[in-house]
């Protein structure tokens, strides 16, 4: 789905940028990733640990999302985001994929590998980490 | 429509095959006056090509149209879509990037060849994938990559990369550089 789409669509609106909410949006991501990492890693964990991780990436896009003026209804519409209006296709790649294993483990109770969770706990602070460019950057 | 589909069908699966009319019709389905149309107006498109045999003449795919390859490339991208592969792959490696490539991706493949589909993950598992090899009718080679070994191939094996990279994305998104 193109961006564009999705906002005929009323998957995202456009808001007035509202850098306080953002900011607190962006605290509260932080929580999440910290809280994810000191969570155990064992087998009865581990959809724990990526649900917070998600939940701190997710956080942290809607935070950009509203510095450039930009309120989202479904999660699918960020991955369109990254890519059409920050010209992120990497991130929102990935980011697509931990939205899909989240929802796996939400909604059809999927499992997650030992594997998955390590490479998630390295690479959703990463991805964080890139995007904070555009946390910088004046709303569009 | 269909019974046109189906009558093209059976020279996706088998391209290197001379069939005649008659197997063609039961094959597909439909009786062989219908099957002879169809058959009449491939020919007329150039997608098969007509061989002389006794007692009767047999009709193969001509492998070098171009527009029998784009209509066998649906033909294999459907068949994989049927099958359910890719959502299972997805789900047992917690949704990795899958490329399909090689002759299944090009559409010159015939029942000797192999479905090579690559997965990049970390996850680390064999599967059992005889019921997709049933509906797909090939055997099925998955090339399996974790991230590093994904960075090492790129650096060791160019040609295995390269032919992957030509491929064709199901899932995820392949990063090449």
């Amino acid at each position: 789905m193109r961006f564009q789409e999705g906002i005929e669509e009323r998957q995202a609106k456009r808001v007035p940028p509202d850098v306080i909410k953002a900011k607190s949006l962006i605290v509260s991501s932080e929580q999440a990733i910290a809280t994810a990492a000191r969570i155990p890693n064992e087998p009865t964990t581990r959809k724990s640990i990526v649900r917070e991780l998600y939940e701190g990436l997710r956080q942290y896009c809607e935070a950009i999302g509203l510095i450039h003026g930009y309120k989202f209804a479904t999660h699918e519409i960020i991955t369109a985001f990254l890519e059409d209006v920050l010209k992120e296709p990497r991130s929102a790649a990935r980011f697509d994929r931990y939205r899909k294993l989240r929802n796996g483990i939400n909604y059809y109770g999927d499992d997650v590998s030992p594997e998955t969770v390590n490479e998630a706990l390295t690479e959703i602070p990463t991805i964080i980490k890139h995007l904070s460019n555009h946390t910088k950057s004046k709303p569009s | 429509m269909d019974t046109k589909v189906n009558t093209l069908r059976q020279f996706f699966r088998q391209p290197n095959r001379g069939y005649l009319i008659r197997e063609i019709a039961r094959l597909a389905g439909v009786n062989h006056v219908t099957a002879r149309k169809h058959i009449r107006e491939y020919l007329k498109e150039g997608m098969i090509v007509k061989k002389a045999a006794a007692p009767y003449p047999v009709f193969s795919a001509n492998t070098s149209s171009k527009k029998y390859l784009n209509l066998k490339l649906c033909h294999n991208l459907e068949l994989i879509r049927e099958s359910g592969l890719v959502e299972r792959l997805e789900r047992e490696y917690d949704y990795p990037v899958i490329v399909l490539f090689g002759s299944f991706a090009k559409a010159i493949d015939d029942e000797a060849s192999d479905v090579d589909i690559c997965i990049i993950s970390n996850v680390d598992k064999a599967m059992d994938l005889s019921s997709y090899e049933r509906v797909l009718g090939r055997k099925i080679s998955i090339h399996k990559f974790t991230r590093k070994t994904w960075e090492t191939a790129k650096r060791k094996n160019p040609g295995l990369v390269n032919g992957i990279a030509n491929g064709i994305v199901l899932s995820g998104q392949l990063e090449v550089v």
